[in-house]
């Protein structure tokens, strides 16, 4: 299976220590994560963390375990959706925050992986963004057809 | 002329059965098709394989006098992967967020160092 992952980063004039506060403390989190009514973390490997966004009308409940809690440098969590119309991700994903310190610059950057492991079902989020009556059978298929290009992209 | 968008040209549940008419038969002439849609006019079909021939999603070929329309679905990748796409405007939007409030913390401590700094070198300076 091919690996699905969504990678960004930014350069943040701050040291590493000062930017860790905000991403890997719920104290932190809680001043960046706008949109976040609620956040939980235990700020140790294995801790528990949540978070409600809210993209109204909807919320999505995030939740997960730290898988690591490297200070001031490696931050992951297990990260896996619930939302009123699609029930709760079958499968969790990962979030891995990276931070780089140099010249008291911190170059900060997020991996969010794991997502081939999540059924078609899950993925049709997708469809808000242009739909007009597609039903699931027709997302399967343009699934059909996506993999196809890819095998064909392929040979 | 721009090449025309595939999210608009699969939004029409019509062009979506044409696509998967190609997809389950292979290529056929535009009368093929025009015959499975016994309700919509030709020169309506006609439109609709225009329509999917500027996104991309079908390709002409011209054999002698007849013209056969072939399903092309590599840009129904990009509809696809648009999924992960949220994800990354999603992360995209959190880090700027989150470089705005930690550079604006940062500018008041160092601030606040300087002057703290300042006074206790220079106790006799302060008003």
């Amino acid at each position: 299976m091919e690996p699905l992952i969504v990678t960004r980063e930014i350069e943040i004039d701050a040291p590493a220590a000062v930017v860790w506060r905000f991403v890997a403390t719920a104290e932190g989190m809680r001043t960046w994560w706008t949109m976040t009514r609620h956040v939980v973390l235990e700020e140790r490997p294995g801790g528990r963390f949540e978070l409600h966004v809210e993209f109204p009308p909807r919320v999505y409940v995030i939740s997960g375990h730290v898988q690591t809690y490297e200070y001031p440098r490696t931050f992951s969590v297990t990260w896996r959706e619930e939302d009123g119309d699609q029930g709760r991700w079958p499968e969790e994903t990962l979030v891995t925050f990276t931070l780089s310190e140099r010249a008291g610059r911190t170059r900060i950057t997020v991996e969010h992986g794991g997502f081939e492991r999540l059924p078609e079902a899950y993925r049709s989020a997708a469809r808000d963004s242009y739909e007009r009556g597609w039903t699931q059978e027709e997302m399967e298929r343009l699934r059909t057809l996506a993999e196809q290009a890819v095998a064909e992209g392929a040979r | 002329m721009a090449r025309h968008s595939p999210y608009r040209a699969i939004s029409d549940p019509t062009r979506r059965r044409i696509l998967d008419l190609l997809r389950e038969r292979g290529p056929q002439r535009a009368g093929d098709i025009a015959l499975r849609f016994p309700r919509i006019s030709r020169p309506a079909v006609s439109k609709h394989l225009r329509v999917l021939r500027q996104a991309r999603l079908v390709r002409e070929i011209a054999e002698g006098r007849e013209r056969w329309y072939r399903l092309n679905p590599e840009p129904l990748r990009e509809v696809y992967d648009s999924w992960l796409r949220q994800y990354e405007t999603f992360w995209t939007e959190r880090l700027q967020t989150l470089k705005q409030l930690v550079e604006a913390d940062e500018r008041t401590r160092r601030r606040e160092e300087r002057s703290d700094g300042a006074s206790d070198r220079h106790p006799r300076d302060r008003d």
